[in-house]
């Protein structure tokens, strides 16, 4: 059984005035008759019905106190539970905040036995959807009314260390729900907010003190590595001591005052050769994950270039405004057989065989490199333009490509299209063979382009488009979150350390198993066996540390998808079962009168 | 009282009877006893020593043999007035008309020459009079009745076989409500067995005839102080009229299986009038 308005029990009231009235009632008159003879014969006529007599003088008391219960009663809708089984959705917020502790309990355990409490007061048939929210959406039970398996399920729930994308899961549910009417939809979240009135919200959280280590930033100095850690407090003004690692090495400890609801940063010093750091707070607080943060050394990744060249002034200038380069110059003769050079740039000059590895910059080539191929020389005439394509922006990326002159150049065919004039490819980019190649199909010297602003920001473009960051370009830096590999174009294979030690392999170019808090290497394997490592850090996101801020529980309005659930609803017929008693009320009145 | 202007009217009528006499010499009552009264009854055959006064020479022509005049014997008649004098009579239109009756009765029975005796029944006291005769004794009798105060419990069951009747035939009349919780069935057949020609006289009061309850009265017997708490209603009410009809006609009924003249009055306020009728209509009076 259940109420669809409960609100009605206010009619109960009024059971309190009918019995003061039956007892504020005018007391019997008394009467001096000259013999109570005629009247005892009268009575005794009904002596069978003596116990009746007893009751009718307060039948009518009954029949009104009746009439008030089943008049409230009627009102607060009673209805059988049933016809559509019961659904509900529970929706877990597995962000990195429900790791939050509070007296020995987590967010996530609160959440967990509200969760419990739900799945006991469902009936039998009542049917339970778990979805889990946190770096991806889960459904591990589906519609099921196995409570004790879904209780098993939820009791293997964790918090994990990212964020949650608690709107999809709710937006999942709501899809389910236009297929099912009478789904109840419950959130258990300590941040989630929604203005949906058919949604419920359990928090049951309360706002906790925390402070975090926001980020770790690793600078080489001259005399050793100096780590930056800002740390915030969340909460009442006090001091908290750092240790820092180096190598797994504690190296320094530093006691810092917190202020309330401020940051204050850190500065350690490690030795120089330190390739990773630690910082971590010595005493834990309400939420650990944020209490650590690792960072690598930076590389110095100096790339080595091969300039081939007679002589061309600009060129080793724009080269020279790397300093992650070693640029080494060469003859022709001595190119020929040159190798292990990220980058070889031949100007004007090409060898018979090409390097077997390495990026290609060549410009104004005799002949096809790779899959470019120079055509028959032409007069320069017209406006330089950008070639569209993603290519051509990354390459023309702030060249203003004006007022350039060409004296003759060579159109190319092949690759991509990064410059043209007149409608011919002068600049062509391609990656073909597992390498990278652009040619400028004019010499430098029969152009102003040298001269010109735009020509060294044309070759760092062309250089970085070449020689990519050999260190994992990220679309996030926090736990949960996918992770973009940009690898060197020699890696064969290319495979993820996590911090716990374990081997994933990428998804292509996307890790997702980032779960782990920590430093993460990436391993490329080259063709010549070599392998290449470089690491990054993932910790919990900045937004999950402020454990302050906690939502209240919300309940769902009842709404046309409740009504839906409901079996049968009886309030009519004890309405009428109430008109009822209103009428043999009225005649046993009438009676007495 | 009686009115004097009621009196007046009583002086017209008698007080009568349905068997003869059975009292005393020197009344006016005509008695089965044979005497030398006016009033002829039968014929003899003279013998000798009779009068010769009371021979009837009109049959000595006719039959040629002597035959002698027979006589009724005019006696006294006892009239014995019971009034039940307990605390349900007090009633005040009740016993007003209750004591008016006796009093007419009384006025009546004095006037013909009639003994009286007035009996009050109650458990407190048992009173009566002596036997009055004459006009004159009259005022006697209306005192008894005024100093009458009812209270108390009758029993006509138990008091009326032991009421100090005089000998003889008698009438008796016998005023009650009848609201006797023992009967009253051999109180009155006593009576009879006593050779009295009784009259009973029932009267109920209007709120006892036709009762008017509010919802809920608590009842208190007068006599008994017994109490009871009533919720009125309907049904109720209809029983209880179902209840004092039949409890009249059952009167009714053994006053006429026992030849015991039954008079049922509700007294009005003006009941002088309606005694005469009543009276008249059950021939105690013409």
């Amino acid at each position: 059984m259940q109420w669809l308005n409960p609100a009605g029990a206010w009619a109960f009231a009024f059971l309190a005035p009918v019995v003061a009235l039956y007892l504020l009632r005018k007391r019997a008159k008394r009467k001096e008759v000259p013999s109570l003879f005629l009247w005892r014969f009268a009575q005794n006529q009904s002596e069978q019905n003596r116990p009746f007599q007893k009751l009718k003088s307060k039948l009518l008391l009954w029949l009104q106190l009746l009439l008030v219960l089943l008049l409230a009663f009627g009102l607060m809708r009673p209805a059988s539970v049933g016809g559509s089984r019961g659904e509900t959705a529970l929706i877990f917020d597995l962000s990195a905040s429900m790791q939050t502790t509070q007296d020995n309990q987590s967010r996530m355990d609160q959440a967990k036995l509200a969760a419990y409490e739900i799945l006991d007061a469902m009936g039998d048939e009542d049917a339970v959807t778990v979805i889990t929210a946190g770096s991806d959406l889960g459904q591990p039970v589906s519609r099921s009314t196995d409570h004790a398996m879904a209780r098993r399920v939820i009791g293997g729930l964790k918090a994990e260390n990212g964020t949650a994308d608690v709107e999809a899961a709710v937006a999942l549910a709501q899809a389910m729900g236009r297929d099912l009417p009478a789904l109840s939809v419950v959130v258990l979240s300590d941040s989630y907010k929604t203005d949906l009135s058919t949604v419920s919200v359990k928090a049951g959280s309360q706002p906790a003190d925390n402070r975090g280590i926001l980020s770790l930033r690793l600078t080489r100095q001259e005399t050793g590595m100096t780590p930056f850690a800002p740390v915030q407090n969340w909460g009442q003004a006090g001091s908290a001591t750092l240790e820092c690692y180096g190598d797994d090495v504690l190296c320094d400890i530093r006691t810092i005052p917190l202020e309330k609801d401020g940051v204050t940063t850190v500065r350690f010093a490690l030795p120089l050769e330190t390739e990773q750091a630690k910082v971590c707070f010595t005493q834990g607080d309400s939420l650990t994950a944020d209490d650590v943060r690792y960072a690598a050394a930076p590389v110095e990744d100096k790339r080595r270039v091969l300039l081939v060249t007679e002589s061309n002034i600009f060129l080793e200038k724009a080269l020279g405004l790397r300093s992650d380069l070693t640029v080494t110059k060469a003859s022709l003769e001595d190119a020929e057989n040159a190798e292990g050079f990220d980058l070889y740039l031949y100007d004007g000059l090409l060898p018979e065989t090409l390097p077997a590895s390495g990026a290609l910059l060549c410009v104004n080539p005799p002949s096809a490199v790779l899959d470019v191929v120079p055509q028959e020389q032409k007069e320069g005439s017209g406006i330089l333009r950008a070639a569209s394509g993603e290519i051509g922006d990354q390459i023309s990326q702030h060249l203003l490509l004006s007022d350039i002159a060409l004296r003759v150049y060579h159109p190319l065919e092949g690759g991509a299209a990064v410059l043209t004039v007149g409608g011919d490819t002068i600049i062509s980019f391609t990656s073909a063979e597992g390498r990278r190649a652009a040619v400028l199909g004019f010499d430098l010297h029969d152009s102003n382009l040298p001269l010109k602003a735009d020509f060294p920001v044309l070759i760092q473009n062309l250089l970085h488009a070449l020689l990519p960051e050999q260190t994992a370009r990220m679309t996030g830096e926090s736990c949960g979150q996918r992770v973009t590999l940009v690898p060197d174009d020699r890696a064969v294979s290319v495979s993820v350390l996590t911090p716990s030690g374990r081997t994933v392999l990428p998804e292509g170019t996307m890790l997702s198993d980032t779960q782990e808090i920590g430093l993460y290497t990436m391993v490329e394997t080259r063709a010549d066996g070599t392998e290449a490592r470089s690491s990054f850090a993932l910790h919990i996101p900045r937004e999950e540390s402020d454990t302050t801020a906690v939502i209240e529980s919300v309940e769902a309005r009842t709404g046309e998808g409740a009504e839906r659930s409901v079996g049968y609803e009886w309030g009519t017929w004890i309405l009428l079962a109430a008109l009822c008693v209103l009428l043999l009320e009225w005649e046993v009145s009438r009676r007495g009168a | 009282m009686l009115s004097d202007q009621f009196l007046s009217r009583l002086d017209a009528l008698n007080l009568r009877m349905k068997q003869p006499a059975g009292g005393g010499s020197g009344g006016l009552r005509r008695s089965k006893a044979l005497g030398s009264s006016v009033e002829f009854s039968d014929f003899r055959e003279y013998v000798h020593g009779d009068d010769l006064r009371r021979v009837d020479w009109n049959a000595y022509a006719r039959f040629d043999r002597l035959f002698l005049k027979l006589f009724m014997e005019e006696q006294e008649q006892r009239v014995h007035l019971i009034v039940d004098d307990s605390a349900s009579m007090a009633e005040p239109t009740r016993w007003e008309c209750a004591k008016k009756l006796l009093e007419t009765i009384s006025y009546l029975a004095l006037s013909g020459s009639d003994t009286v005796t007035l009996y009050a029944l109650s458990d407190n006291s048992e009173r009566h009079t002596r036997p009055l005769s004459g006009r004159f004794s009259y005022p006697q009798a209306v005192d008894f009745l005024e100093g009458l105060h009812p209270s108390g419990i009758t029993s006509f069951n138990r008091q009326l076989p032991l009421l100090p009747l005089s000998q003889g035939r008698g009438v008796t009349v016998a005023v009650s409500d009848l609201l006797l919780e023992d009967g009253y069935d051999r109180g009155l057949q006593s009576l009879l067995y006593r050779k009295q020609e009784s009259c009973l006289v029932h009267l109920l009061s209007r709120e006892e005839w036709e009762p008017t309850l509010e919802e809920t009265t608590e009842l208190w017997d007068s006599e008994t102080g017994e109490r009871l708490t009533l919720d009125a209603s309907y049904e109720l009410l209809k029983r209880y009229r179902e209840k004092v009809t039949g409890y009249v006609k059952e009167v009714e009924k053994f006053c006429l299986r026992y030849g015991v003249t039954h008079s049922f009055l509700i007294p009005q306020d003006d009941c002088e009038a309606q005694l005469l009728r009543e009276l008249s209509r059950i021939g105690l009076i013409g």
